[in-house]
């Protein structure tokens, strides 16, 4: 199920992928034949503001069990070469069949982790070639200092100890606060006149949860190190994702 | 002539940047494993009090009634390994010598907190030693407690006992 679920969402990166790349070449192809007047302008400090939206994220979401993925964003242009970036999104997880440790789990246990993430940041744009034009295509790298107050539900997790001949199951909830900076590299192309398409390769690091103690009915207390972020992931390493965008510029 | 070289390197770029992201976007397959460690034991050195050499013994967990539950293997020779009760704050075992002969009995007093360690894991206990009390004290002499904290790293050597009558 893992697997063709897997094919599929390869099968749709590459078509989307080959729409993008098609769309790329047409559009500088008609550029060099075309003068395009609408889009001519003087040039300025404050060109516009952009807004867009992933598509990666509920298409992944249409064919992940469990995962739900949606975010928005906005930057401004200046100068064509800065733009400072402002992201939220929403994400809920659950990371029940991630549980592979030794044990079989307790029936019933699940965990699942949701809530909104925020990212601000910069890109830096290399393709500012300086004609004077309301939208240019950008070739950008940029860093994102990102958080997330999420919230987690962890449900009947299994506390074995074979010495003292304990089986116990936990359940807890509550708000953590996650936090990660991210790095991408990406491109941004108008596909027809102030409408934009672009990719995005993105490296998040650091990813941080703050842990949270939770006193239980028996006086006993209880950490959760959040192991899943709303907009990050997994927090066992760094994370690589690609994100597919589609948006306006407003000029 | 610049203008036509700068089109061709950025068409180049942008058609080398587009294919890395469609090949990112392939390659991504997550499968995460559980990469911490979730056995979580404290080490005990026992000692002959007056030649100060090392008496080579393993520990069994002890229930209310001053039964044995189980031993504890050990991951060397003169350590032996403890595993603290994740329910109650005080634990109780015996030491046994190799040929599982008891040669004494401790309790360790200690302060436990659980810990969700992430999705793939699950749960483990990590404490603190309080106090040692050695239980049948006229074989004991002294304890001494090196470090408190019992927890997933097991290189620590949390407790040292010295132990009359076995020169």
């Amino acid at each position: 199920m893992k697997t063709t679920t897997m094919r599929i969402l390869r099968f749709f990166w590459l078509v989307l992928s080959s729409l993008f790349i098609t769309s790329v070449f047409a559009q500088k192809k008609e550029a060099q034949e075309v003068k395009d007047e609408w889009n001519l302008t003087t040039s300025k400090t404050f060109y516009g503001v952009s807004v867009y939206a992933d598509i990666a994220g509920p298409i992944t979401s249409m064919f992940k069990d469990g995962k739900t993925d949606f975010s928005f964003g906005v930057d401004a242009d200046i100068c064509h070469t800065i733009y400072p970036t402002f992201e939220a999104g929403y994400s809920k997880y659950d990371a029940t069949e991630s549980y592979n440790y030794g044990l079989p789990q307790i029936p019933g246990y699940s965990y699942t982790c949701n809530g909104s993430y925020y990212k601000i940041g910069a890109n830096f744009n290399f393709l500012n070639d300086g004609r004077g034009n309301k939208v240019i295509p950008l070739l950008y790298i940029g860093a994102k200092f990102a958080f997330s107050p999420s919230h987690f539900d962890i449900e009947n997790v299994r506390l074995s100890n074979e010495f003292w001949n304990i089986e116990k199951a936990y359940s807890v909830s509550g708000k953590s606060l996650c936090r990660w900076a991210e790095f991408s590299v990406g491109l941004r192309y108008p596909i027809a006149k102030f409408f934009c398409m672009g990719v995005e390769g993105k490296l998040r690091e650091f990813g941080r949860a703050k842990v949270k103690t939770v006193d239980m009915p028996d006086g006993s207390s209880f950490d959760v190190k959040q192991s899943y972020s709303p907009g990050y992931g997994n927090f066992n390493g760094s994370k690589w994702g690609v994100k597919y965008t589609i948006g306006y510029f407003f000029h | 002539m610049m203008r036509k070289t700068y089109n061709m390197v950025s068409k180049r770029v942008v058609g080398v940047l587009a294919s890395i992201a469609l090949l990112l976007s392939l390659t991504m397959c997550e499968t995460d494993f559980c990469n911490e460690n979730m056995y979580v034991v404290g080490t005990l050195r026992t000692f002959h009090k007056l030649s100060k050499s090392p008496i080579n013994v393993f520990l069994a967990t002890m229930d209310a009634n001053g039964d044995t539950i189980k031993y504890i293997g050990n991951t060397s020779g003169s350590y032996a390994n403890f595993v603290l009760n994740p329910e109650s704050d005080t634990s109780r075992f015996y030491i046994l010598t190799a040929d599982t002969v008891e040669i004494g009995k401790i309790a360790i007093v200690h302060t436990n907190r659980n810990e969700f360690v992430n999705a793939e894991c699950g749960v483990r206990t990590l404490s603190t030693i309080d106090t040692v009390l050695i239980e049948n004290a006229s074989e004991g002499d002294s304890v001494a407690i090196l470090f408190k904290d019992v927890d997933e790293n097991y290189d620590n050597e949390n407790i040292e006992i010295f132990l009359a009558g076995f020169e």
